[in-house]
């Protein structure tokens, strides 16, 4: 195949943290468990049918340290092991209040075969442990698995203190190379939020590319000839991808996007809110409504009459997007093959979530869409941002100004009203920790214990994520909780460290909690200590010394 | 209520409290609101009281460097040609979809539902109503994006009564210190969002946090040097880029300070940049001081 250009799939898969052993059932935890049954397993059996037929295709997944460390967490294990259980006990229930109801028994018949395939796919195929299909879909060469900053930091209102950046870079490659077994080619910069100088440590850690939005390239000095439909070369080294948003804009709309499509499923309409049932309560939290997952509904139009869901007509439709979203894939890479002296290339990026949470057919248009793009014509191939620069690597040196992929495209959505009281709180760790970590350059002991805490307190502080809930007002009293019992808990050990007195039973309690990251070494935030201290090229104390 | 924009009216669910309102159309707006219109909380006098120091409405802007956007095809049917379009950028100016399916990941109740989950139990006796005291004095110098910066300070309690406390916004060149905006500080904690000329340079941009003294000399008591202004796409079409026209933007600018003049040359307190923003530096004349 000599294809005109290429297409590039990347999928940002990230979730926060949320972990909560002191509690028995935790409503935010079912975030993660959404995600695992409606997103990741479901992508993972949509590449590995792929792999089975042998279809050529090419996807970069993003997997952030805190959704590895959840994904490697035995007690998160344990508990999506129940929340499946809980919802095929839901869907017996289901099946016999349903039982008379030709309009609703199919989709529940639908959801008891996808439930049971999901736990066989956790349990018996993975044994609990999803980075297991990924990682093994990466060393085949089908999946490019890059990193993201340790907890989502935002660089651009966390490049006050250049240790945080550091910090977030060390755990993040440290991570990724633990849980995968290699060290990553290409980091998603949380929120594609990029500060000139980041490029330089990127280079640092070894980082070979990242991802910007489109203006990030166009709005680049001096102007590359080509746009987005080439990467750019920054001035320390990594190259840029930039996002091409009329592919972006097709999947995203809910207006002219395909998820807006009457007969994909309705994401808001759920069993958990439309049934009172006793087999229904025992899916809630404490008898608190919520999300169950089953959701019976198509979108059917703006009104809230919904119809009855037909996973069937939907998969058709996803099977047309697929086509529809190729024919435009390849009408563009026509046309700008006319004037460019090189294939182009068309990124394409999206959060993961996107496809199976947001948009439940989203799995299955990927499937359809490499299927066609393989089979069906030779214009386009998938490719990774990898395999494109070992081709084409004489790259234009631009550099991009401070950009994100937020909403305006610069730093609001992480930085307003409702959110601008946590930056003095976190610079202000920044600051303490990194001049403990100067000060104090060989802890052990106690000292030590409290130190590597106190960072992961931090890390976890500095999550975009907070600030990005408070701005859009969902679950608002738990982030701004997060973010303030981070906060406390990085005072109080730090305060133990400079007292000298230690609360073994707080510290024991705390880094049960906050349990990611067990190869911490507070001394990522040191001011420029040595490199194998932060590029973690080395782990263990011999490093640092 | 119906002929407010959804703008308006996502900040009137948001002062009411209701959770995953930015997700909402707008007849799913005006249902919520209706809904929760008789309890009142606290975040509508929070958002009131705030209004000062808002930013002004979101610069909204059109990132088109070249020629027209490429049709899409709809689906189902056979795509048009594609125009001549070489680079097409995002459109900033349209409702921000991405953030709403974004915020899709962190939502158990459909969005206008009350959020019942039971109360946090005490979990290691962390104070969640209030944060730990900052160690001393502090201001914080943020980018929130072309135009706009935003100024945070952290004082001692009873420390913005003990003198008239003033941030001042200013421009080094020349080894001169120009003031641009001043702000008058009347509490301990709080934060302002100045509207600046994106096209200042950016690594010349000063803020002070100081009060007068009785010989009319400026004291900076606290400064915070550069940050880092993100430039505009076309930095001469401020009025096509910009949500906000040029005149409006220069209203809103001068309402808090003199645009793109030089207000007054400041009397320099040392040989170097570093030393005219640094705590304790005499930074201007006493003939700057207003009023």
């Amino acid at each position: 195949m000599n294809p005109k250009g290429y297409f590039s799939l990347v999928l940002h898969a990230h979730l926060p943290f949320v972990r909560h052993p002191e509690y028995e059932r935790f409503l935010e935890e079912d975030w993660y468990f959404e995600a695992l049954t409606e997103t990741y397993l479901p992508l993972l059996e949509v590449f590995e049918g792929m792999e089975r037929d042998r279809i050529h295709f090419r996807v970069t997944m993003s997997l952030t340290p805190p959704l590895l460390s959840m994904m490697t967490d035995p007690m998160l294990q344990q508990r999506f092991v129940r929340y499946l259980d809980e919802r095929l006990a839901g869907i017996k229930g289901e099946l016999k209040r349903t039982q008379d109801d030709p309009y609703y028994h199919p989709v529940v018949q639908y959801y008891q075969q996808r439930f049971t395939r999901l736990r066989e796919q956790f349990v018996d195929q993975y044994q609990h442990d999803v980075t297991r299909g990924f990682r093994r879909l990466m060393e085949h060469g089908f999946l490019e698995i890059i990193t993201c900053s340790a907890t989502h930091g935002f660089f651009p209102l966390l490049a006050t203190d250049e240790e945080s950046l550091y910090a977030q870079l060390s755990m993040a490659v440290r991570t990724h190379e633990r849980i995968l077994g290699r060290r990553p080619k290409g980091i998603w910069l949380a929120e594609c939020g990029y500060t000139p100088g980041v490029d330089r440590m990127l280079a640092e850690f070894g980082i070979e590319f990242f991802f910007v939005d489109s203006h990030g390239v166009l709005d680049a000095n001096p102007s590359p000839k080509y746009g987005v439909h080439r990467p750019i070369r920054t001035p320390g080294g990594p190259a840029a991808f930039g996002r091409d948003y009329e592919s972006s804009k097709q999947v995203w709309s809910a207006e002219e996007g395909y998820p807006g499509d009457t007969i994909y499923r309705e994401f808001y309409r759920d069993v958990g809110f439309d049934v009172q049932a006793p087999h229904v309560d025992a899916m809630l939290h404490d008898g608190i409504k919520c999300f169950t997952g089953l959701k019976y509904h198509r979108i059917t139009g703006k009104g809230d009459w919904k119809e009855p869901y037909h996973p069937q007509w939907a998969s058709e439709r996803a099977a047309e997007h697929a086509g529809n979203f190729l024919h435009n894939r390849q009408l563009q890479v026509q046309h700008l093959s006319s004037y460019m002296d090189r294939p182009p290339i068309v990124v394409a990026p999206y959060d993961a979530e996107l496809f199976g949470h947001w948009w439940y057919e989203g799995p299955q248009w990927i499937d359809f869409l490499f299927r066609k793009m393989a089979c069906d014509q030779q214009d386009v191939e998938a490719i990774t941002p990898w395999e494109y620069m070992n081709r084409f690597g004489d790259l234009e040196t631009v550099q991009p100004p401070e950009c994100s992929w937020g909403a305006g495209g610069y730093n609001e959505v992480w930085l307003n009203g409702s959110n601008d009281w946590i930056y003095p709180y976190l610079h202000a760790a920044a600051e303490r920790i990194s001049q403990l970590a100067q000060r104090i350059p060989d802890a052990d002991g106690d000292q030590r214990w409290a130190l590597d805490q106190a960072a992961r307190e931090l890390l976890l502080a500095q999550s975009s994520d907070w600030a990005f809930i408070m701005k859009t007002a969902t679950s608002v009293e738990y982030a701004v909780r997060r973010t303030k019992t981070h906060i406390h808990r990085f005072n109080r050990l730090v305060d133990m460290v400079e007292s000298g007195n230690y609360d073994h039973e707080y510290l024991r309690a705390v880094s049960e909690r906050d349990s990611l990251f067990p190869d911490m070494d507070y001394r990522i935030f040191r001011k420029s200590g040595p490199l194998s201290a932060r590029s973690g090229h080395k782990v263990g104390t011999d490093a640092y010394d | 209520m119906n002929t407010k924009t959804v703008k308006e009216l996502k900040e009137i669910a948001r002062s009411l409290g209701i959770t995953g309102y930015s997700g909402l159309r707008k007849e799913e707006l005006l249902k919520a609101i209706s809904a929760s219109k008789a309890r009142p909380t606290k975040a509508k006098k929070k958002v009131a009281a705030k209004k000062v120091a808002k930013p002004v409405k979101a610069a909204k802007r059109v990132a088109k460097k070249t020629a027209k956007k490429p049709a899409a095809a709809k689906p189902g049917s056979v795509a048009a040609p594609k125009p001549k379009a070489e680079i097409v950028a995002r459109d900033l100016t349209e409702e921000n979809e991405e953030e709403r399916i974004e915020s899709a990941k962190f939502i158990t109740v459909p969005p206008g539902t009350a959020a019942l989950r039971g109360q946090y139990p005490p979990d290691l006796g962390e104070d969640i109503d209030n944060l730990p005291a900052l160690p001393g004095p502090r201001l914080s110098f943020l980018s929130q994006k072309p135009g706009v910066l935003l100024a945070r300070w952290h004082l001692e309690p009873g420390q913005s009564q003990q003198a008239a406390l003033m941030l001042r916004l200013g421009v080094l060149a020349d080894q001169q210190f120009y003031i641009k905006q001043e702000v008058s500080v009347d509490s301990d904690n709080g934060s302002h969002y100045f509207h600046v000329d994106p096209s200042w340079p950016a690594d010349s941009i000063y803020l002070q946090l100081g009060y007068f003294n009785t010989s009319g000399e400026f004291v900076v008591a606290l400064r915070r040097g550069t940050v880092r202004l993100p430039k505009l796409f076309s930095p001469t079409s401020l009025g096509v880029n910009w949500a906000l026209g040029v005149e409006d933007f220069k209203r809103e600018v001068q309402q808090s300070g003199p645009l793109g003049q030089v207000s007054r040359p400041g009397v320099m307190g040392g040989p170097s940049s570093y030393d005219l923003a640094r705590a304790g530096a005499l930074s201007s004349s006493g003939m700057l001081r207003k009023g």
